[in-house]
């Protein structure tokens, strides 16, 4: 502020100086305005003998312009009594002084005080960067980041950082560009895989696209398997229209997943939403129009499930079939009815040790244990 | 801190401006030296707060202080440097703080270099000239302010309109502006002639090499708008009779007009009255070019109509300079002094015809920009004139120029010999029918009056030198006597010949990038390949590139001509992020004087790739010529002699005719 006044007062100072001290200056008596002519003719003539001199024009033609020339500065010269300029007057003078002197200041100030923001201090980007962090302020925070990843873009820290936060702030594009950073610099885990291809999962607006599968995919490969990718290849199973896929994937994480892990509700409600979608083909027609709604849709999977139930029980069987019906009574919420066709099950295949494990596990992984296990 | 003493250097500038439009015309007319002296430490003073402000703008916009409002709305902190630089005048605010910056700085030159301007005509002049700054400065502090502030800040900005964000952008409207500015001068002599009712003899010296200066900047930068949009907008074309390119090209005309008269009046103290006319209406069509580009008319006239502030301060800046000028030279042109008397077959009168067809064909685009805008305001009814009415109105109208455009250098002043005058250029006209019957012989296609072109644009380039020829009676007198001749020639006869060759240059380019462009526009798989113009272009695929502030969708393309691969085009399409505008790159191989140009359209689902391929035969020439053009005019520029005209003989002695001994 007391740098802005001051730089203010030195230009308004230095403005009025330069009007006083050019009317204080001493001048020498005007000149004839006409002598300017006059000195141009002048030079006109001193040029007409150089070029004649360097042969640039033969003598007739110097001659003759010589005379025109002649003809202008003896005009000019008339002109030149009527000319003089009037001796400097004090009064005028003192006239302009004060004009200078108050004027000035009272245009400028004026002008500046309607216009100006003087308690406005600049804020180069840079400065304010420096300044205590607002926690605040995602933006603010993200725009710090930002600004230490231009400097340093191999930071793969930053960028594993960053990564979730854009995704949060729903730029996914720049979250995927951030993981696949952290990938390069920091090296591929599980976990980055998966976190890639959810941001380009978001990205494409919840389409698993051929490069978010590629990182599902690795996510999946070694020792310790990444839960969410696999999640997300249930998805992309799904997606594709191969549900019994989408499923079994679903049901081993399910299988594999201890007691008491944090994701089951996650997988339950996934399983559920799976379950929903009506498998293909898709109804057309009338009978899309009878599915309108949820309910409408649930009622129309029952009834496709209760169908099963009555082939398997009258006519019986192989085991895939048993263990969707099961799965799928569960996953419908009739638990009762789920291990109904369990124990069913079981009864059908009682001399098939495979078929009784893989029955056991269903009823463990569908939390159906507790009877007759 | 800074920003706020850039601001208030810009009001101080007003009150400095205020100042100088008034103490030294009180000094002019009451005849006080002293106060007539205050004119120059005004100017300079006024040049070097508003120097201030623009650097404290600068300073903003490079540091990204996003607490200035204009660099919210046209900067981006991740932006590339000179582009946060040129970002100061790519918008409306700053654009015109640099046409003031530019304005004070020719104030600034004729008070530190003006010594031997008689000490009236100076004052004048810089009070007129502050006047036009008084009235710029209130515009810009009143209406477009680019020291309005935010509180509190943004974080970021909203980015440069990415069309700008070109190298382009930085040169092209400096150079623009220095021609428009540079015509104020002009004005502000004019005005100035009109005050005292006299033209002095250092007037029309004077005059010339401001005009000279200002012409050759407004070459260049037309020039390099046509090929900014060229390269830029992706369509191959390099004139678009846009009302934008018509602003820059009204001045060039009447600024050409006035450069060919006042040579007449600064030989010949002809030709006074009209050359004053000439300087007034060269600026008020530089003031029209800035304001219709400027204030949004030229998108729509109500965009026009929705920042009315701005609007009604532009009509009257212009109705006050523009009105002002013409009234005061309705009143003062009688009192002048006409000057000496000459035959309609002369310099003079060549010179004459070139201003009466220059002036006319400025008129037609005048007509032809601004009559739908007129149209549209008056009556809503929307109307486009395209390039047939300029094609039909323009074109006719410069012919004539073109073809005496050889002639006048060769014409004596006063009274001249067309005969003698067409025999120089029996050689020209020679080469020119050559020419036509070549191309008219060999090439096939392009409009039937094409080869006529050619010749008419061979005829001025060679027609142009003839003088110099004739000067150094080359191919007549030993080859020794001839250099000894050329060097003793003044460079303002070298210049004249270089812009008039240049013309033709231009000329020439136009015409064969017009008659015998070809184009395609394909669809291609990567792997496959397109034929023009003789070449394979082969489709290497789509990759993806990121910039400072875009990423980039590039296609490779390899051309092979025989089978051998002679260049490598790379035409693209980049997003920019903060705007989140797609904008196409186009990528240009050169041959010679010809150009291959490559721009993407769009890449589709099914994997192929839109592509627009342009064969431009000869199409450098356009810009070339241009920049000949230029060179001329600074050669001229360089001859500091004193002019005389001295009339020359029309029968002239045998010997230079005889054989070398």
């Amino acid at each position: 502020m007391t740098a802005l006044w001051l730089t203010v007062a030195l230009m308004t100072g230095a403005a009025v100086f330069v009007v006083l001290g050019s009317l204080a200056r001493r001048r020498e008596v005007p000149a004839d305005a006409a002598e300017a002519d006059v000195a141009v003719y002048r030079d006109q003539i001193d040029e007409i003998a150089r070029d004649r001199a360097r042969g640039l024009i033969d003598e007739r033609d110097a001659d003759s312009a010589r005379v025109e020339v002649a003809r202008r500065l003896i005009a000019a010269s008339d002109r030149g009594g009527l000319e003089a300029e009037a001796a400097p007057s004090v009064r005028r003078r003192r006239a302009a002084a004060v004009i200078a002197l108050v004027g000035l200041p009272l245009v400028s100030l004026g002008g500046y005080a309607v216009l100006g923001s003087p308690g406005v201090p600049d804020q180069p980007l840079a400065a304010r960067a420096k300044q205590a962090p607002d926690v605040s302020r995602v933006a603010d925070m993200v725009s710090r980041v930002e600004a230490a990843l231009a400097k340093n873009p191999d930071d793969g820290r930053g960028w594993e950082v960053i990564a979730p936060i854009y995704l949060g702030m729903g730029r996914a594009d720049d979250a995927a560009g951030a993981y696949r950073n952290v990938i390069r610099l920091l090296g591929s885990t599980p976990d980055r895989q998966a976190n890639l291809g959810e941001a380009l999962f978001a990205a494409a607006e919840g389409v698993v696209t051929q490069d978010a599968r590629i990182a599902f995919e690795r996510s999946v490969e070694g020792d310790a398997p990444s839960i969410k990718g696999s999640l997300y290849l249930a998805r992309a199973a799904q997606q594709d229209g191969d549900l019994p896929a989408a499923l079994a994937r679903l049901k081993t994480l399910m299988e594999r997943a201890p007691k008491d892990a944090p994701y089951l509700g996650a997988l339950k409600d996934e399983l559920q939403r799976m379950a929903e979608v009506p498998p293909l083909p898709l109804p057309t027609g009338a009978e899309a129009e009878a599915l309108k709604t949820p309910e409408q849709r649930m009622a129309k999977v029952r009834e496709m499930v209760d169908a099963l139930g009555d082939r398997l029980a009258g006519e019986g069987g192989d085991l895939g079939e048993w263990l969707r019906l099961a799965r799928a009574r569960a996953v419908l919420g009739d638990t009762d009815k789920a291990r109904a066709a369990i124990e069913q099950a079981r009864a059908k295949f009682s001399g098939d040790g495979r078929a009784a494990a893989r029955l056991d596990a269903l009823a463990l992984g569908l939390g159906l244990e507790g009877r007759g296990a | 801190m800074i920003a706020e003493a850039g601001h208030y250097a810009l009001v101080l500038a007003l009150a400095v401006a205020l100042l100088q439009a008034a103490l030294p015309l009180w000094g002019a007319r009451a005849r006080d030296a002293a106060l007539m002296g205050l004119g120059s430490p005004l100017a300079v003073a006024q040049f070097v707060l508003v120097a201030i402000s623009f650097a404290a703008l600068t300073h903003a916009y490079v540091t990204s202080d996003f607490s200035v409002l204009n660099v919210v709305e046209n900067s981006h902190s991740a932006k590339p440097l000179i582009y946060k630089i040129s970002g100061v005048w790519g918008n409306h605010e700053g654009s015109l703080l640099l046409w003031v910056l530019i304005l004070v700085l020719f104030g600034a030159l004729v008070a530190l270099f003006g010594r031997n301007l008689p000490l009236r005509l100076k004052a004048d002049v810089l009070a007129v000239q502050a006047m036009i700054s008084v009235a710029f400065l209130l515009f810009v502090l009143v209406t477009s302010n680019p020291f309005r502030r935010v509180w509190p800040a943004p974080l970021e900005g909203q980015d440069l309109n990415p069309l700008l964000q070109d190298p382009g952008l930085a040169i092209h409207p400096p150079l623009l502006y220095i021609g428009y500015v540079g015509f104020s001068m002009a004005f502000s002599f004019a005005v100035a002639a009109l005050l005292e009712g006299r033209v002095d003899a250092a007037w029309a010296r004077w005059v010339r090499p401001w005009t000279l200066t200002a012409w050759l900047f407004l070459t260049l930068g037309i020039a390099m708008g046509s090929y900014w949009a060229y390269y830029e907008l992706g369509w191959g074309g390099f004139w678009f009779w846009d009302p934008v390119e018509n602003a820059s090209l009204m001045p060039w005309l009447s600024g050409t007009a006035l450069l060919h008269s006042a040579v007449v009046m600064e030989k010949r103290e002809a030709l006074k009255v009209w050359t004053i006319l000439l300087a007034l209406l060269t600026f008020a069509l530089s003031l029209l070019g800035t304001f219709l580009v400027r204030s949004g008319v030229l998108t729509s006239v109500h965009a026009f109509a929705v920042d009315p502030a701005r609007g009604v301060a532009i009509l009257l800046i212009l109705s006050v300079f523009v009105g002002g000028s013409l009234t005061l030279y309705a009143f003062r042109a009688p009192v002048l002094k006409q000057g000496g008397l000459f035959a309609p077959v002369s310099r003079e009168g060549a010179l004459v015809m070139n201003n009466i067809f220059l002036t006319a064909a400025c008129a037609a685009v005048f007509i032809g920009t601004l009559y739908p805008l007129a149209l549209e305001a008056f009556t809503g009814e929307k109307i486009s004139v395209g390039p047939p009415f300029f094609n039909m109105t323009f074109g006719p109208i410069m012919l004539p120029v073109l073809m005496v455009m050889p002639f006048a250098p060769l014409l004596a002043w006063k009274r001249g010999d067309a005969l003698r005058a067409a025999q120089g250029l029996t050689f020209a006209f020679g080469v020119a029918i050559l020419g036509t019957a070549l191309v008219a012989g060999f090439l096939r296609g392009g409009p039937t009056l094409a080869p006529l072109g050619v010749g008419v644009a061979l005829f001025a380039m060679v027609g142009a030198f003839a003088e110099i020829q004739e000067r150094t009676k080359l191919f007549r007198a030993p080859l020794a006597e001839s250099l000894r001749r050329a060097r003793g020639l003044p460079s303002s006869a070298w210049g004249a010949a270089l812009a008039h060759a240049g013309v033709g240059v231009t000329l020439l380019g136009i015409v064969a990038a017009t008659a015998w462009s070809s184009e395609s526009i394909v669809a291609l798989k990567p792997g496959e390949t397109a034929k023009l113009a003789g070449m394979e272009l082969t489709f290497d695929g789509v990759s993806q590139r990121k910039g400072p502030n875009y990423r980039s969708t590039i296609a490779a393309l390899t051309v092979r001509e025989d089978g051998k691969v002679i260049a490598t085009l790379e035409p693209g399409r980049r997003l920019y992020l903060a705007r989140n505008m797609d904008l196409s790159e186009s990528s240009i191989a050169t041959f010679g004087f010809s150009q291959l140009y490559a721009s993407m359209a769009e890449e589709r689902d099914d994997g192929q790739t839109g592509l627009r391929l342009h064969y431009k035969p000869l199409v450098v020439l356009i810009w070339l010529g241009s920049v000949i053009m230029s060179l001329g005019g600074l050669l001229s520029l360089a001859d500091r002699r004193l002019r005389v005209g001295a009339p020359r003989k029309a029968a002239r002695p045998a010997p230079a005719l005889q054989p070398a001994e």
